[in-house]
């Protein structure tokens, strides 16, 4: 049941035009750190803070945002939206693992798009000089990121049929402005939670990479988030109705 | 029909299968369906209603996907809102004819059936889609299927956990005259081997040609409800319009003058306006009078079926017609129970 439910998603999130242009978007951190690798002139920064800043700013601040967002949304809005939840729907299968299915499916799909992208950028900038750890780093980070975005945009889709613009506006108004503006709001940020955990994980020194939130809390706070919106998914859903959505 | 469809042994004492008492359900100010209340068993019940009318609303509630206003919606005896374990004994065809395009018949079929917990997914798959008679096409993606093989796999979807009760969205939608008689069919099946059958349409040949049982719902409410034939009696005792095209509208006119059915006949530009006081002598006698006349006719089309209309002559026009011809015409309120008691015609 659960496998049929997964293999559905995937198909339907892979399946279209969407996943080719969100591969292209995936292949831009690594073609700026190719054009490091071999452009780079004597007085660019070192690849010790380079890989970190490249990373935190397209991968962290873009790639993973993005790609979340429209496997997140599309994991279930898409099938709301066309009519087809209806077959998921008229089942008895329990609304939990509907959400948690479509949760953990839309994330394995962005972590598999944005895991790589991040390691292969890390590959090209650091080579195999990698002594702090920040491709193990940011690649968790991104996991645990992904699970959150996926999270919230799920619950997003089943609350409302806005969801993308919804998430845009959380995305690119919130996250890269409001937190940019108000330091005190950057407790409210997944892309900051990404960030805190990538500097748990990896032992960069604080010159080359440092992240605003702690480590810890930063986990502690994705795991929440992670928490309560698939709590929320799940009530969304329980309590959907056909024709009732804003 | 190729697979023979299992049967279905209700106990003596077992809860209607589906039941509404005063269900109602509004949007802000606007009432889509108003105080509403029947009694559902074993065979096959038409939904007839216009477009707009509440059929899908009542649909969607006594599936569970939208919350009764007001009232109680059960199913089996149990409230159909936030119960999706009903569906375990429900199926349901819905109205819009989005599939998974990317998966083939058998594919969706067996999903179905693993989503319905059924122990053999393959087998029950096989029985459902045989029951369609989509063998063939079954490996096709649904994506490029028509409309009414679109229909049919939903409808083996639906079938696939061998439920009970099976309600059905418009499920003619898109299908052509075969798969019409294909479908009506396997639904006869169904009924006959005691489930049952809730199907909507707005379209009052194809409840006459398969429903036992009708409920019309009119503007959201319960119009008229019972035995399909004597409801259609309503109906039928009216003047009806037809429009037809013809190689030779003048002489096919000629002829229908002739016959005792029909009213007034009248050439317009590029087609012929007919009026018969019986519908069902002019469409028996349509066809050889075409033929005895040498005229080949290229269309023929009621020019006043819509319900709108069949209603409008019904409760209105008619009102002490119809409240004497068939069955005892109620008070403004919904029905009392089952349909099956007798036929039962309130104002909408």
């Amino acid at each position: 049941m659960t496998w049929t439910l997964a293999s559905i998603t995937a198909r339907q999130l892979l399946g279209r035009r969407r996943g080719l242009l969100l591969v292209l978007l995936a292949l831009v951190p690594v073609g700026l750190a190719l054009l490091y690798r071999f452009a780079s002139g004597d007085d660019d920064s070192r690849p010790v803070e380079f890989a970190p800043d490249l990373i935190e700013r397209v991968v962290v601040a873009l790639v993973l945002p993005l790609a979340a967002l429209v496997f997140g949304t599309a994991a279930l809005g898409a099938e709301i939206e066309d009519g087809t939840a209806v077959y998921l729907l008229a089942t008895p299968v329990e609304r939990w693992r509907i959400v948690l299915v479509k949760v953990v499916t839309a994330a394995a799909v962005t972590v598999a798009l944005v895991m790589p992208a991040t390691l292969l950028t890390a590959f090209i900038v650091l080579g195999a000089s990698d002594e702090h750890g920040l491709a193990v780093g940011f690649a968790i980070a991104v996991t645990v990121g992904a699970v959150a975005y996926c999270a919230v945009f799920v619950a997003l889709s089943a609350f409302t049929s806005r969801a993308l613009i919804a998430g845009l506006g959380y995305v690119f108004v919130w996250e890269t402005f409001a937190t940019g503006i108000f330091q005190g709001t950057r407790w409210a940020s997944i892309r900051e939670y990404t960030l805190g955990v990538a500097d748990l994980v990896s032992s960069a020194p604080p010159a080359a990479f440092a992240a605003d939130l702690d480590g810890g809390v930063a986990l502690i706070a994705a795991t929440g988030v992670s928490v309560v919106a698939y709590a929320l998914g799940v009530r969304f859903l329980s309590r959907f109705e056909i024709g009732e959505r804003t | 029909m190729t697979a023979p469809a299992p049967h279905v042994e209700a106990a003596a004492d077992a809860p209607a299968a589906i039941t509404l008492r005063h269900a109602s359900r509004w949007y802000g100010d606007v009432v889509a369906v108003n105080d509403v209340s029947f009694e559902l068993g074993p065979g096959i019940t038409g939904l007839l209603g216009p477009n707009g009318a509440g059929k899908s609303t009542l649909i969607h509630m006594l599936t569970g996907f939208l919350r009764p206003s007001a009232g109680d919606v059960l199913v089996l005896g149990e409230p159909s809102w936030r119960h999706p374990d009903l569906f375990r004994r429900v199926g349901l065809v819905p109205e819009r004819e989005a599939v998974y395009p990317f998966l083939s018949a058998r594919e969706f079929v067996v999903a179905s059936a693993r989503l319905h917990g059924v122990p053999d997914p393959q087998a029950a798959a096989r029985r459902a889609i045989a029951l369609v008679e989509l063998e063939e096409a079954q490996d096709r993606a649904l994506g490029g299927y028509s409309k009414g093989m679109r229909q049919r796999a939903k409808i083996a979807a639906a079938l696939v956990h061998d439920p009970p009760v099976l309600v059905l969205d418009e499920p003619f939608n898109g299908t052509d005259p075969r798969q019409r008689l294909q479908l009506m069919a396997t639904l006869r099946e169904m009924a006959a081997a005691g489930r049952t059958v809730l199907f909507s349409s707005h379209i009052l040949e194809e409840v006459e040609r398969l429903a036992d049982e009708v409920l019309v719902i009119v503007s959201g409410r319960l119009a008229a409800s019972g035995d399909f034939h004597q409801i259609r009696r309503l109906m039928t005792d009216r003047p009806h319009s037809f429009s037809i095209r013809s190689s030779d509208d003048r002489r096919l006119a000629a002829g229908l003058v002739g016959q005792p059915h029909v009213a007034a006949v009248s050439l317009e530009e590029g087609r012929l306006d007919v009026r018969t006081t019986d519908f069902g002598a002019f469409t028996a006698s349509i066809a050889r009078l075409t033929r005895d006349s040498g005229v080949t006719l290229y269309e023929l089309r009621p020019s006043d079926e819509s319900l709108e209309s069949v209603f409008s002559y019904l409760v209105g026009d008619r009102g002490a017609g119809a409240e004497g011809a068939a069955a005892t015409r109620g008070d403004d309120g919904p029905g009392d129970g089952s349909p099956r008691d007798a036929a039962r015609t309130s104002a909408p």
